[in-house]
Order: C-alpha cells, then sequence, then structure tokens
C-alpha cells in the first residue's frame, strides 16, 4: 500500500497561497530596505509624502484620538466607582491608551486611509504604465515611489499616535468632567503618575514597526496590482485587510516581548 | 547601415504561455519599422524587453551594440535616455501637471537641476513642437486622450532620443486626432532624425510611416518586408490588415 497519507497534512491552495504573499512581503520589505540607503535621498518627494500621507490623515487621527478617550473614560467610570477607586481612572485610562489601545487603533486607521491611499495610487500607476514610464525615463520607482512612501509612514505614524494619544487625555479629562470636577494638572498628574518608560518606549517602538508595515504592504499590493482597473480596487482592498492582520500579528509579538523585557 | 537595435531569437513566456517563441529583429538609423499582429501575441512584451522594463527568457537584444542582459542600472539608464517609449495611454503622471511632467525627466537625467530658465525653454520647445503650450498648467485629468498621447509624446522627446518606440499611437483617438498624431511622428522624426519602432493596427499610419514591416504570428515573424510588398501580398492574413 501507498503511503499517501502525509498529504493531507500538507497546506492546502488558500493556505500556502498566504505564506507565498507573506515570503513575497518579506522579499519586498528586504528590497525596498535597501533602497532606503540608496541615493539619491528624495528629500523632496519624502517630505511630500509626509505631507500627504501624515499631515492629510491629521483631522482623522484628533477626532477618533478624542473620540476614544471620551468613550474609554465614560465606560471605566463606573466600575471604578463601584470599587471607590475613581481616582485610579485617570491612570488606568492613560496606560491604556499609551500601551494598547492608542497605537492599535491609530494603525488601523492608518491602514485604512493610508495603506489604502497608497495601494490605490501604486495601482493606479502600474495599470496605466506610469511606473513603467518612470523605469524607461531612468527613474528608479522601487526608490522614487516605494522606498520615499514607506519611510514616510514609518515616521509619521508614531507621530499620529503620540499626538492622539495626548488628544485622547483631552477627551479623558473633558469625560472626567462630565461628573466631577478635576482640574487639567491634578488630572494629568494622576496620569502620568503610574506611566513608565516600559510602557512608553515599547509602544513607541510598536508604532515604528506598524507605520513601516502598513507603507510596505500598501506599496506592495500597488506596485504588484495586475492589468485592469478592477486590480487597482483590489489592491486598495487588500491593502487595508493585509496591514490590518499584520497589526494584530504584530501587537501579539510586541506585547510577548514586552512582558518578557518586564519580567526580566 | 548602421544597426540601432538587433534582436536575435528572442523568447519569452508568461506562467507557461509561450509568446515569444523566437523572434529576429533589426532596426537601422533613420528607419521605421512597423509591427503588426492580434491583440495579445506579445507585441508590446517585445518592445517593452529592448529597454529592459521585461526580461526575456532567452535570446540577444543589442541595443546601439550593446548587449541589455549585461548591463547594470546604471548602464542601463543610461541607455534609456537614448531610447523614447511612448505607451499606449499616454503614462502621464497624474499627480502632476504637465509642466511637471515634462521637467520630471530633465530634473533626473540632465543634470541642470538649479537653472530654471534652461528647463523652461526646453519645456515649452517640447510642448511647442506637439502643439500643446496652452495646457502647460494643467492637471492630466483636463485633458483629452490625444492631448495626453502628445503630452507622453512631448516627455518622451525631452531627452533627445535616438530611437523611439511607439505603442499603439493612434488607438482609440479619432480619426483627426490620429492624423495629427501620425503627421507628429513623421515630423519628428525629420527633426530630430529618430529611427523607430511603432506598433499599430491603424492602417494611416502603417501607410505614412513604415519603411519596413515585420508581421507577428503565433509568437514568430510570420512575414516581413516592405509596404508595397505587403500590399500586393497575396496572403490573407496579411491582406486582413490592408483590406
Amino acid at each position: 500500500m501507498n503511503d499517501t497519507s502525509h498529504r493531507d497534512f500538507l497546506p492546502n491552495q488558500p493556505v500556502r497561497e498566504i505564506f507565498n504573499e507573506i515570503g513575497a512581503i518579506a522579499a519586498f520589505s528586504v528590497l525596498v530596505s535597501k533602497q532606503i540607503f540608496k541615493r539619491p535621498a528624495e528629500l523632496p518627494e519624502f517630505l511630500r509624502q509626509s505631507y500627504t500621507l501624515g499631515y492629510k490623515a491629521l483631522p482623522l487621527v484628533l477626532i477618533t484620538g478624542f473620540i476614544l478617550g471620551m468613550v474609554l473614560t465614560i465606560q471605566m467610570r463606573p466600575l471604578l466607582v463601584d470599587f471607590g477607586a475613581e481616582s485610579e481612572l485617570p491612570g488606568l485610562v492613560t496606560i491604556s491608551i499609551v500601551r494598547e489601545i492608542g497605537p492599535v487603533i491609530i494603525a488601523l486607521i492608518c491602514a485604512g486611509k493610508i495603506a489604502s491611499g497608497i495601494g490605490a495610487e501604486l495601482g493606479s500607476m502600474r495599470v496605466t504604465e506610469q511606473i513603467d514610464a518612470m523605469e524607461v525615463s531612468g527613474t528608479n520607482p522601487m526608490k522614487f515611489l516605494v522606498a520615499t512612501r514607506v519611510l514616510s509612514t514609518t515616521f509619521m505614524v508614531p507621530l499620529l499616535v503620540i499626538v492622539a494619544d495626548f488628544i485622547s487625555l483631552i477627551g479623558s479629562y473633558t469625560a472626567m468632567n462630565i461628573h466631577s470636577k478635576i482640574s487639567l494638572s491634578l488630572y494629568l498628574s494622576l496620569s502620568f503618575d503610574d506611566l513608565t518608560f516600559l510602557d512608553v518606549i515599547p509602544a513607541t517602538i510598536k508604532t515604528v514597526v506598524f507605520g513601516f508595515i502598513i507603507g510596505i504592504v500598501g506599496s506592495y499590493k500597488g506596485y504588484h496590482a495586475e492589468r485592469g482597473t478592477e486590480s487597482v480596487g483590489f489592491a486598495a482592498n487588500s491593502a487595508v485587510v493585509t496591514a490590518s492582520l499584520a497589526i494584530f500579528v504584530i501587537d501579539l509579538l510586541a506585547v510577548q516581548i514586552t512582558d518578557l523585557i518586564s519580567i526580566l | 547601415m548602421e544597426k540601432l537595435i538587433e534582436i536575435q531569437d528572442l523568447q519569452k513566456s508568461f506562467t507557461g504561455r509561450d509568446v515569444l517563441k523566437g523572434i529576429d529583429l533589426t532596426l537601422n538609423r533613420g528607419e521605421n519599422v512597423v509591427l503588426l499582429g492580434r491583440s495579445g501575441i506579445g507585441k508590446t512584451v517585445l518592445i517593452k524587453c529592448i529597454v529592459g522594463l521585461i526580461l526575456p527568457d532567452s535570446g540577444i537584444i543589442r541595443v546601439f551594440g550593446e548587449n541589455i542582459e549585461d548591463l547594470n542600472d546604471e548602464g542601463l539608464n543610461t541607455l534609456r535616455k537614448k531610447v523614447g517609449f511612448l505607451f499606449q495611454g499616454g503614462a502621464v503622471y497624474d499627480s502632476m501637471t504637465v509642466r511637471e511632467n515634462l521637467e520630471f525627466p530633465i530634473k533626473r537625467n540632465l543634470k541642470i537641476k538649479k537653472n530654471k530658465d534652461e528647463i523652461d525653454n526646453i519645456v515649452h520647445k517640447a510642448l511647442e513642437n506637439v502643439g500643446l503650450l496652452d495646457a502647460i498648467d494643467k492637471m492630466p485629468s483636463e485633458l483629452s486622450g490625444g492631448m495626453r498621447k502628445r503630452v507622453g509624446l512631448a516627455r518622451t522627446l525631452i531627452l533627445n532620443p535616438e530611437i523611439i518606440l511607439y505603442d499603439e499611437p493612434t488607438t482609440g483617438l479619432d480619426p483627426i486626432t490620429s492624423k495629427e498624431i501620425i503627421e507628429l511622428i513623421l515630423e519628428i522624426q525629420k527633426k530630430y532624425n529618430t529611427s523607430s519602432i511603432i506598433i499599430t493596427h491603424d492602417i494611416h499610419c502603417i501607410r505614412s510611416t513604415a519603411n519596413h514591416i515585420l508581421l507577428i504570428k503565433n509568437g514568430i515573424i510570420y512575414a516581413e518586408g516592405t509596404l508595397s510588398e505587403f500590399m500586393e501580398s497575396k496572403d490573407k492574413e496579411i491582406k486582413s490588415y490592408f483590406s
């Protein structure tokens, strides 16, 4: 009898495709990372992309951050009041936002706005042969189009998260004042009392990785869009889904690493 | 005659489908070679191989005597400055104005970044050549299909290429605009002494521009000759393009 039982354990086609995709994105990341350090620096394009991708996402991030802080405070307050620990609310909200909720929610918003935007833009450029035209005119599109965008998201997403964290605290302060009067200085003092470097540094490093991934996934999907206008929409959609999933996976890994560091 | 492009036994396949099965092509200086063939037969693949946008599976491509497979990125970029490429839809950069589209290759290739007046002069001259000086500050979205192709052509001409590869320059255009584009191609050839490979199905374009015609069928050169030889041919396949 032929032993074919092992075939049952081989990953089926969709699973294999997922691993192929992960491998392709990893290889693409290496290529792009090499381009980042190559000359010319493409500073004007980097600044233009930082403005387009970062600054233009600011209003959305500010609104989300403010609402996030308010909602978190309103939801947590009754529970803490029951335990007579209302004074712990600012600290608890701040740690939740800085450590986890701020980076993840803002990264997800950036995945929705920025990764899809990059995916659609590069996808459209691929389909209309603009990327080929750029290459033919002696410009390296991987450097000019991709590396600048990836570098911009890597810089801008952490900045957006930091801004959103502060706005969340203002939202939280506003929500606190709905039920009880508390001065801003006291609120901030209570907020930052329990905050340590171990809360801030890993969370900030995590956002740098989120930014890189958002740029890479958006660029990869757009750059490799197949022919036809349909693929532009697919690239944008796929960029959001893949980037969002990657954010959760990286977050899980980051939490594990931070946990290990705190034990040591 | 000086051979500008020489292709020998070029083969290319995509996911198991053989597109080009051994193409031989020569472009001499001052010559216009027209590529004929049904859609999807690999004509665009062939001209993209010439500028290194697509890597062939096998075969030799020599441009200005240099085997493109032996060139590094820098060498390929130097070569590309001498070979212009007009894409099917013009491939005008959507996020830039017409002026910025034309400035882009200059700023990145001619090393005259700081001299704004000089760049302006080159851009104005290129747009004058294609009759689009009025559209200099327009965005591509404000232009018609024909205008976009002309902007694409102006951008191609801005680096003074010796060879121009045209991918269906008149497809999708009305007869008047097509005629204008054909006249432009001839004018450019006369003015700049360029040599061209033109992919087209447009009989007027073939009649006006072709010195030499190649018909691709099933991945090989099915027929090759001058315009008069093709016009007089009794072959059904050839006749179908000229009826």
